[in-house]
């Protein structure tokens, strides 16, 4: 064969051209308002996080808080394991706020899945009561596969990264706390979990973020939803679930998703649709009545205005075993953003 | 010309859509076709280049226009961004899929294998040769550039190019002019 017969018959491989929504997905893409953002995150939320750290938006002071997220879990002798995501240094918070999703189930597990750079790791915590309020305490690496289960929403394959350290078990008195690496960048981030085994039930993550911030936040704690009246049947399970964010959504067997924001930033795809007003949330979407209900306070500032977008497209990730199942979450600033 | 692209670049960053697009129209069509050829997934090339280009308006990018032109650095992104989905997608393993094609009814049985066994057989080349054959034959980039693109010496491009050329050779020699095919 000849240098132009090889030439010829590579030929015969076509690259197609690239489909129209390409370039359609980029406009949307595009940020309208691009000067006033950093890390893709607008602006006006990072001044919210300066101002109230007290940082004042001077060098790597701009955020001052570690922490990332809080989970619970309530064991069967009535204590609670609680789990607080910190990241060292703060300001790298902001980095990971809108490309990370976390998880927790009731079995003791957590997770962390990156979806810019696909990456997931995450433990489960073994725990046995031991007298004297001590428990044996073990991390066991979770896989791939039980990764992804905790990320129904996630469509990436993902690639699994191994704990920095395999923490040894260890012994552990009731109110005492330790640390277990999650990721640790080399001359870069650390990510890791501070775990407190307690009899007190852990405050609201809520709490902790900034007034402004809070005032634009929904939050869903162990939310019930009725349709039309009628109760429908959440996810199982001993964790204490809360959802907090610009955006909180529920999905739907077979309807896809509804995300809910107090401001959609002018994004056309969301409408007023309703009102909260403390742990009530309700709104009424193409012939139906939606009601929300929370132990605790869904918003802050007396009744205010809903807005609602129907996002009929959205799956559950099929490996999750989710799909049929009514799911609460919440997402960042980006869902109000795009398109 | 780089000072243009530069300025452009710019105003993009700094909001304007249009000087975005600009440059979108004037490069995407090699970088979507060289994605395509790395990961022989449309869906993965439509992504890919996508992340490329809007990973150009953030502040903290890498590209800088005193060391190198936008191209050479946006097929690097494509070629980063394409192994990485490639090493995911190995994870779950999804397999290659031959592209689909639709001719007149007498050639398309032959064209149609042709294409899958070219396809098959450039995938199948070590990642090193291959994103050097895609860029030299499929793109007609010269060597320098393609040298710079991989941070490799143009005389490694030569080499990686003549071994998977050997190998395409012996691997599609039954489609040779003249060649015996057994079915």
């Amino acid at each position: 064969m000849t240098e132009t017969d090889l030439d010829e018959l590579l030929d015969a491989w076509r690259a197609p051209a690239p489909p129209p929504s390409l370039r359609a997905g980029l406009r949307t893409s595009f940020p309208a308002d691009r000067r006033r953002r950093l890390w893709g995150v607008p602006l006006r939320w990072i001044v919210a996080c300066a101002a109230s750290a007290g940082a004042l938006a001077v060098g790597t002071s701009l955020v001052t808080d570690p922490m990332m997220t809080r989970f619970a879990s309530r064991m069967e002798d009535g204590n609670w394991v609680i789990t607080t995501r910190m990241i060292d240094p703060p300001i790298a918070r902001l980095k990971y706020w809108m490309r990370v999703s976390e998880g927790m189930t009731g079995n003791g597990a957590v997770s962390w899945f990156d979806h810019s750079a696909g990456t997931c790791v995450g433990y489960r915590l073994t725990r046995t009561p031991l007298s004297g309020g001590e428990y044996s305490v073990g991390v066991e690496q979770l896989t791939l596969d039980e990764i992804r289960r905790m990320h129904p929403t996630i469509s990436t394959a993902g690639r699994l990264l191994p704990l920095p350290a395999s923490p040894a078990p260890r012994i552990v008195k009731l109110g005492e706390s330790f640390d277990i690496d999650l990721i640790a960048v080399p001359h870069g981030e650390r990510i890791y979990d501070r775990v407190v085994f307690s009899s007190q039930a852990p405050d609201s993550v809520n709490q902790h973020e900034p007034p402004e911030i809070r005032a634009q936040t929904l939050r869903l704690a162990n939310p019930v939803l009725y349709i039309d009246g009628q109760l429908q049947p959440g996810p199982a399970g001993a964790v204490r679930s809360e959802s907090h964010g610009p955006t909180v959504w529920f999905h739907l067997p077979n309807q896809g998703r509804y995300l809910i924001a107090l401001d959609p930033q002018k994004n056309p795809r969301f409408s007023q649709a309703g009102n909260v007003n403390g742990a009530t949330l309700e709104f009424a979407l193409e012939g139906n009545q939606y009601r929300l209900e929370s132990p605790e306070p869904i918003a802050t500032g007396g009744e205010r205005p809903v807005y609602v977008f129907h996002d009929e497209g959205f799956q559950i990730n099929s490996r999750s075993g989710l799909a049929e199942t009514v799911l609460f979450g919440s997402a960042g600033p980006a869902y109000l953003y795009a398109k | 010309m780089g000072h243009a692209v530069e300025r452009r670049l710019k105003r993009a960053r700094d909001g304007q859509e249009a000087a975005f697009l600009d440059l979108f129209d004037e490069q995407h069509l090699p970088l979507f076709r060289f994605a395509y050829r790395l990961t022989g997934s449309v869906t993965d090339a439509e992504d890919i280049v996508q992340e490329c280009f809007l990973g150009l308006l953030q502040p903290h990018n890498g590209f800088d226009p005193s060391r190198t032109q936008l191209r050479t650095y946006l097929f690097g992104a494509v070629r980063n961004q394409a192994y990485k989905r490639l090493r995911n997608r190995e994870d779950t393993g999804i397999p290659f899929r031959a592209p689909l094609v639709r001719l007149s009814p007498e050639a398309e049985a032959f064209q149609a294998e042709l294409e899958s066994r070219v396809a098959q057989a450039v995938m199948q080349l070590p990642e090193t040769q291959r994103e050097v054959l895609i860029l030299e034959h499929y793109e007609q980039m010269p060597l320098a550039e393609i040298a710079e693109i991989l941070e490799i010496e143009v005389a490694a491009v030569k080499s990686r190019l003549q071994r998977a050329r050997i190998t395409l050779r012996e691997a599609l020699a039954a489609y040779a002019p003249g060649a015996e095919r057994s079915r």
